[in-house]
């Protein structure tokens, strides 16, 4: 199914024929920009386009938005990529998603361009940015060009436009439901041809993007240069779909103290740098969310230092998960390792 | 003047914390290397804490819980093992010294454990020498 096709039979047609109350997916905006939209209105579909280039933020947390209170009453198909899928994932398994009245159809993805060198200009044309990123990934945002999940599974539908004829497969009874209605053909079985190729090359990318942190990051002088330009803004947290905390640890009051525990602590060396406790909110972060890390990278697109966060929390993120052979996001069965305890595990520690 | 570690200790209020007082009691010694700071249960440890104490200039980290199955609170301690094994894991990745944070589970009753887990830790801490983290942040 073509993207044109997509949006005539599958979005025009379900709100036109009232099968869903609304439409999730990303919409190019009057005003030269791009953002998530919910559709309610045929006409507003004109601009919409689910694989363009461009990376606004995690959708996961729009779903968020619309279903932590009480989940819309009719059907909302959300079109997401897979990153922000695994998103959806770990916000259900953290009680901030309901997913009853929400339909996810997630396309095979190729990537975004770092929204730093859009600005300015406009979004590149879709059908030209995927014929060159299926040659070369130099245009990407590293973790696009590194991502070893780009198609997901876990959603009701998936639209595999890695595959020859781009064809939609239902994975599971409320996708084949939809899709019966809708009345468009769909396959039983995902063929994987595309996808491995595009795979084999992502996670060949990845390694290198792990050998240049251990390069560059590891140790404690590398860390400290590379975090050196942090202005502790905590863009990176707020723009973190799995960082759902109402208020942040290093927010709170834990973080604030009497004047002269400050004056302590610069009298130890003779000076304290400001802003405080910089290192302790990058380490402390990592501890608190590493292990639900979907490496969407909203953290890196947010970062206004442009330091490398969102690879950083990748790289540790797949480290941390790996101890519990955990991967965020990949299956709804899977216990986040922050919620599930065993008497037997990890000894001798 | 020799390298005198500084050593932090998250001690949990049902076991480590008493077995501390139990050594004590039982006129047993241990280092005075270690401050300890009881904490109702392992599994209320903030994983920021321990980082923060060695951010701040700690030598070495020692969080004390309950053997599995014995919580006071039925998980706590389970909670703390998977924290510590995490916190490990992001500092193995990074290149920081994890061997400067170690869990181990003292009962109420096993004062000599307690003060030979001290000792231990902190012979070994010394002989590992300063630690870097505190001056990552160096002006």
């Amino acid at each position: 199914m073509t993207p044109a096709e997509f949006l005539e039979k599958i979005l025009s047609e379900s709100l036109k024929r009232n099968l869903v109350g609304g439409i999730i997916t990303l919409k190019r905006t009057s005003n030269d920009a791009a953002a998530h939209a919910l559709i309610t209105k045929v006409e507003l579909l004109e601009g919409c386009d689910p694989l363009m280039p461009y990376f606004p933020g995690n959708g996961a947390d729009f779903i968020k938005t619309l279903t932590f209170v009480r989940p819309p009453k009719k059907p909302i198909l959300a079109i997401l990529r897979p990153c922000e899928m695994r998103a959806v994932v770990e916000l259900t398994k953290l009680s901030q998603i309901q997913n009853e009245n929400i339909i996810y159809l997630v396309h095979d993805c190729y990537g975004t361009i770092p929204r730093k060198e859009i600005r300015g200009n406009e979004i590149p044309d879709t059908e030209k940015f995927i014929s060159e990123a299926r040659k070369d990934g130099s245009m990407l945002r590293p973790l696009c060009r590194s991502c070893d999940y780009p198609r997901a599974d876990t959603a009701d539908i998936g639209w595999l436009v890695f595959e020859d004829g781009e064809p939609l497969i239902a994975y599971t009874e409320k996708g084949k439901a939809f899709l019966n209605e809708i009345g468009v053909e769909f396959v039983e079985s995902a063929p994987d041809k595309g996808y491995k190729e595009i795979l084999s090359k992502r996670i060949e990318d990845k390694e290198k993007l792990y050998a240049e942190l251990e390069k560059n990051v590891k140790g404690i002088e590398n860390l400290a240069k590379n975090f050196a330009n942090c202005i502790n803004c905590h863009n990176c947290m707020s723009n973190c779909p799995i960082c759902f905390c109402r208020e942040c640890f290093f927010e709170s009051e834990a973080m604030e103290f009497e004047g002269d525990v400050f004056v302590e602590l610069a009298s130890r060396k003779g000076g304290l740098r400001a802003p405080t406790d910089v290192m302790l909110f990058h380490l402390g972060r990592m501890s608190h969310m590493s292990t639900s890390c979907v490496a969407c990278g909203a953290c890196e697109e947010a970062c206004p230092e442009d330091i490398n966060i969102g690879q950083i929390f990748k790289w540790v993120g797949e480290n941390t998960q790996s101890i519990f052979e955990y991967k965020a996001g990949r299956s709804w069965d899977e216990e986040i390792p922050l919620k599930e305890f065993r008497e037997d595990e990890l000894e001798p520690r | 003047m020799p390298f005198e570690p500084k050593i932090v200790g998250f001690f949990c209020h049902w076991c480590t914390s008493m077995a501390a007082d139990l050594a004590g009691t039982s006129r047993l010694e241990y280092p005075p290397n270690v401050r300890p700071i009881r904490v109702m249960c392992s599994g209320s440890v903030d994983p920021s804490y321990v980082i923060k104490a060695l951010l701040l200039g700690a030598d070495g980290v020692v969080v004390g819980g309950c053997h599995p199955g014995d919580c006071h609170y039925l998980t706590g301690n389970y909670k703390a093992r998977r924290r510590i094994a995490i916190i490990k894991k992001i500092f193995e990745t990074l290149g920081l010294e994890h061997e400067r944070i170690h869990l181990e589970w003292i009962s109420a009753s096993e004062g000599k454990k307690f003060v030979d887990t001290m000792t231990s830790f902190t012979e070994k801490i010394r002989k590992s020498g300063p630690n870097k983290l505190g001056e990552m942040w160096e002006l």
